[in-house]
């Protein structure tokens, strides 16, 4: 009877003490059924005798519970050993056990911690970086859907081109792959008011680029389709410096290149439309406007349409089309236009699209994911390093084991000594790992280079620290566990015998092992830490074809309303530049566009070459006053530089251009034909010749470049750059500049004055960074390494203790002993290095894209590690070779 | 005995009472305190055991293991208690204390006691 219920009563009474529940559990059962049985009648009288039941397993069995724990904390070691236990009686006193245990052994027991923390930490810092910046997705609804769309000019090699306005109309009217595109520019313009002159990026947006962010404004409303150009909105950034905050300003006006503009809205802190680094575009836009097509300059933004314009596009793919229509479409686009459009055809014009997500993760994956390597490299050490000094643990306790067996202790109850000690230390390692871990994250976002995407908004990344957490946490426990159940198995009495003779043959064949692992890895990093190291320094060495040193950088912009260009711009320019030169410290000022390292200058130039060879190539150019060669210490080759009565169609090239079109010939007095500002080709006469340049980035060649004059071809409203060559330290003439610049015209500013050093540095700044912490795993893989052969070898010498002692005894010299040990130190050592360096030949094709200069296999690269590495391995087995002379053969031999 | 300073808990006292009298098995006591209390405490399982174990480990009573302490007709899942010396000691303190409480409060709620 009752036979259902007595179960359930079952499955209740386990919330119990186990130790009370073992002990009443069947008279538990019949009080209760005894109970049930007397309850003859109603249902009323069962829900209460269950309810009765439920209120006494609640109360009577929390007071058991309770004395049950105070007993625990006033139980004498003594009266913990006698008697049955439950399990968690035990646990709580394995855990004591444990943590008497590793205070007793510091040294080790730090190693552990320390090790456990820096993979576990190290390891989420730099994954959370990789997630927060590659694999999160863009903070746009259907980010996943959106695309970067780029044109590209197949007969002169570019690709990821920006679109001229004609294409991007035709592909918004008559795409369907998608449902919606933008087009999207950047220029420099000037902000006056009551608050100063400022100079200010402004984003360029076709009405359908807001749509695609879904951007929700702090104050106001974004930008609607019908808005005119002269309207508005500005960003949080510039919301709070220039305009301090005040709200009444949307619906207020603000004074633009000298035209008043109408403010409808300040974007959130977080706004930002994400492309590609390699668009170079400004990491923060200050505002926002339609493209116009009224406002007039010499370039980009004086057309009666968007046809001369040159755009960046992004699209928001029809839902569930696949990526190949997406192509087919694109293909059949830039057909179409090939055959409408003469020019493109000529120059073989394409359109491709690749999703933003990716196209904006784009190079930083070349660096974060030789990064994550490494630090998996470091894990995998940590990893090693904790399993070798858990195996030495578990080596020198066979003797405290065999006793505990020989006494009684149950082999249970060994391994789940070392289970505690082992879960203890993997858990105070996490903890030290997640601490870490939050620090690092930090650390990376503040040090990492300009052009690391999306690193405002990292965090710590809680799968990645469960996952390096559970790894390390799993290893800790596997290689504290594992020998203690091998141990364990032993027969005591042979242990017990056997102890003076040291570990067993494959105990120290296992951790010899490990130690080579560890050094081979550590070698690994260290190769790809010096190759970056080397590649730093060459790029540092690399004279981009002029002098940056103490050379002022700074830009200006001068508004179209109240200059004429070229004349007006021209005049003013040369103004600045003249009083510039009068500077104290000043030797020479020059204006040129845009400025050198500054990021890629896109021109739309096309080279014919000499009448009649109607060859086409694309060259970069740059527009350039008076003295500019001069100034950024360019040599001339041949011919001249520009002087003040040269007509407009005069034009100077550089050396591999000359070379390029005329090989083996003057280029003085010759014509090239090209397009400075749209339009149809001028024809110029070439004066000069100058050294090339490297323009864009360090690690490039110097692309062929033309030059033309600044009293010719400038504008308004645009803005150009001007260095100075000075005698000072560079930014300490800025306020000279600034004074010159307000007696000039107090509505132009001064904008980001710099030294070009600086510029420098950014293009450097992401080998720095990758440096840096390849140096830091590098040197804490190797601290680990060093680590783990010392621990092997002064262990192996005090198990040999009483060996060696008979070895002097029977006169075997000091020197002797010492060259043994050293010699087995250093066979780990060499066998690390060896597959170290196979190991290293192929994993260092991961980090190729970040090497210039230097070739993957570079032999003073290796040659050097390998000494640094083997000389490591010997001091590390020096110390206990010493110490192992040092023994006194008497006192040996009455060890134990 | 353990904790007989602070007196006894009111299950426990009517546990040792209830075994005062005779050897009695854990539904027995049950029954025996529901009667002794008139009805206002009924041991439910839980508690009766418990108390059954917090008595025992202070030497209040003992469980009986031997057949021969054991009545006549005991099946064999039937645990038989006994009180042990300290046991009826503690049970004595306690009602000396309860009937000093009880003169006292008799002594006071009388008509004629005195006031403050």
């Amino acid at each position: 009877m009752h036979r259902r219920s007595r179960h359930v009563y079952r499955v209740m009474l386990r919330i119990l003490p186990p130790r009370f529940l073992d002990a009443n559990r069947e008279s538990l059962e019949d009080a209760f059924v005894h109970r049930l049985n007397n309850e003859t009648g109603t249902g009323f009288g069962v829900v209460r005798i269950w309810w009765g039941a439920v209120m006494d397993l609640f109360g009577a069995g929390g007071g058991l519970w309770l004395r049950h724990m105070q007993k625990r904390f006033r139980q004498t070691p003594t009266q913990q050993r006698t008697g049955t236990m439950s399990v968690y009686d035990r646990f709580v006193q394995d855990i004591r056990f444990a943590v008497r245990s590793l205070i007793h052994t510091p040294g080790a027991t730090i190693v552990v911690l320390v090790t456990l923390a820096l993979g576990i930490g190290a390891n989420t810092a730099v994954f959370s970086v990789i997630d927060t910046v590659i694999l999160q997705p863009l903070p746009y609804p259907d980010a996943d859907r959106l695309f970067v769309i780029d044109a590209a000019w197949e007969t002169t090699g570019v690709s990821e081109a920006p679109h001229l306005g004609a294409d991007f109309q035709f592909l918004q009217r008559e795409s369907t792959a998608f449902e919606r595109v933008g087009a999207l520019g950047t220029i420099r313009q000037n902000l006056t008011g009551e608050r100063g002159a400022e100079q200010i990026d402004m984003g360029l947006a076709t009405p359908g680029v807001f749509p695609l962010v879904g951007e929700r404004p702090v104050l106001g409303r974004v930008l609607q389709r019908d808005d005119p150009s002269n309207t508005i909105v500005i960003s949080h950034a510039l919301w709070q410096t220039y305009f301090a905050g005040d709200s009444s300003i949307v619906g207020g006006t603000a004074n633009i290149d000298g035209r008043p503009v109408d403010i409808v809205g300040v974007l959130s802190p977080t706004f930002r439309i994400h492309l590609p680094v390699s668009y170079g575009w400004p990491v923060r836009i200050d505002a926002w406007r339609h493209p116009s097509f009224e406002w007039s300059n010499g370039d980009l933004w004086n057309v009666e349409d968007l046809q001369g314009a040159m755009f960046r596009v992004i699209g928001l793919s029809a839902d569930g089309i696949p990526d190949a229509a997406i192509d087919a479409e694109l293909n059949r686009f830039a057909a179409n236009r090939r055959t409408t459009v003469p020019g493109h055809a000529d120059a073989g014009f394409q359109l491709t699209a690749r999703p933003l997500q990716r196209a904006v993760a784009g190079e930083a994956r070349g660096m974060l994911v030789p990064l994550f390597g490494a630090v998996g490299l470091v894990l995998l050490i940590a990893c090693v390093n904790v399993a070798n000094i858990m195996l030495v643990r578990a080596q020198d306790r066979r003797r405290e084991v065999a006793v505990r067996m020989a006494l009684g202790g149950g082999r249970g109850r060994i391994v789940s000594l070392m289970l505690a000690e082992s879960v203890l230390l993997a858990v105070a390692g996490a903890v030290g790992g997640i601490a870490l871990a939050w620090v690092g994250v930090r650390g990376l976002a503040s040090m990492s280079p300009p052009n690391l995407p999306r690193i405002d908004g990292i965090g710590i990344n809680a799968t990645v620290l469960a996952f390096a957490g559970s790894v390390t946490v799993l290893c800790t426990i596997l290689f504290g566990l594992v020998p203690s159940i091998v141990g364990s198995r032993a027969n005591p009495n042979q242990v017990l015998q056997s102890y003076s003779r040291g570990a067993t043959r494959r105990g120290r064949s296992i951790r010899r092992a490990l130690v080579a692992a560890e050094v081979s890895l550590s070698f690994v990093l260290l190769i790809a830490a010096g190759l970056l190291l080397r590649t730093l320094v060459t790029l540092q060495d690399v004279r981009p074809g002029f002098d940056y040193d103490d050379l002022l950088t700074f830009s200006v912009s001068v508004p179209g309303a109240t200059y004429s260009f070229p004349d007006g711009t021209a005049r003013f320019y040369t103004n600045l530049m003249n009083r510039t030169t009068e500077l104290p410290g000043v030797t020479s000022a020059a204006v040129v566009w845009p400025l050198p390292l500054e990021g890629q200058t896109w021109s739309g130039i096309y080279l014919t070459g000499d009448r009649g060879t109607e060859e086409q190539s694309m060259a970069n150019y740059r527009v350039i006053s008076r003295g500019y060669f001069e100034t950024v210490g360019a040599r001339m080759l041949d011919g001249r530089t520009f002087q003040p009565q040269d007509p407009r169609s005069v034009a100077v090239v550089s050396r591999q251009l000359a070379e390029h079109v005329w090989p083996g010939q003057s280029a003085i007095g010759r014509d090239i034909q090209a397009v400075p500002w749209g339009g149809d080709p001028v024809t110029f006469e070439i004066i000069g010749v100058a050294e090339d340049i490297r323009y864009a980035d360090l690690r490039e060649e110097p692309p062929e470049t033309i030059y033309f004059s600044l009293e010719g071809w400038s504008w308004a409203d645009w803005e150009f750059g001007a260095v100075a060559r000075t005698t000072v330290q560079p930014m300490s003439v800025v306020p000279g500049v600034k004074s010159v610049l307000a007696e000039l015209d107090a509505t132009v500013p001064l904008a980001r004055p710099r030294a070009m050093t600086g510029y420098v540095n950014d293009l450097l700044s992401a080998n720095r960074f990758a440096l840096t912490l390849f140096a830091v795993f590098a040197g804490v893989a190797v601290v680990m390494a060093t680590v783990g052969v010392y621990g092997v070898m002064s262990h192996l010498v005090n198990q040999r203790t009483r060996e060696l002692g008979i070895r002097m005894a029977l006169g075997a010299q000091k020197s002797g002993i010492v060259r043994t040990v050293v010699a087995q130190g250093l066979t780990m050592t060499i066998a690390g290095i060896a597959t170290g360096t196979i190991a290293a030949l192929w994993l260092t094709r991961f980090v190729s894209g970040l090497l210039y200069g230097v070739p993957n296999a570079d032999p003073v690269t290796y040659g050097t590690i390998v000494a640094l590495i083997a000389t490591a391995g010997a001091v590390a087995s020096y110390l206990p070779a010493r110490r192992a002379a040092r023994v006194d053969p008497v006192e040996s031999l009455r060890v134990e | 005995m353990g904790a007989s300073n602070k007196g006894l808990r009111k299950p426990w006292f009517y546990v040792l009472l209830s075994l005062a009298g005779s050897d009695l098995h854990g539904a027995g006591i049950a029954q025996e305190v529901a009667r002794l209390s008139e009805g206002r405490i009924h041991l439910w399982p839980v508690a009766l055991y418990g108390s059954l174990q917090a008595l025992s480990e202070r030497g209040a009573i003992v469980e009986l293991t031997k057949p021969s302490d054991r009545p006549a007709g005991a099946t064999e899942k039937q645990r038989y208690y006994r009180i042990t010396k300290s046991g009826r000691a503690a049970l004595a303190e306690e009602a000396r204390q309860m009937a000093w409480l009880a003169n006292e409060a008799l002594a006071r709620s009388a008509p004629s006691g005195k006031r403050t």
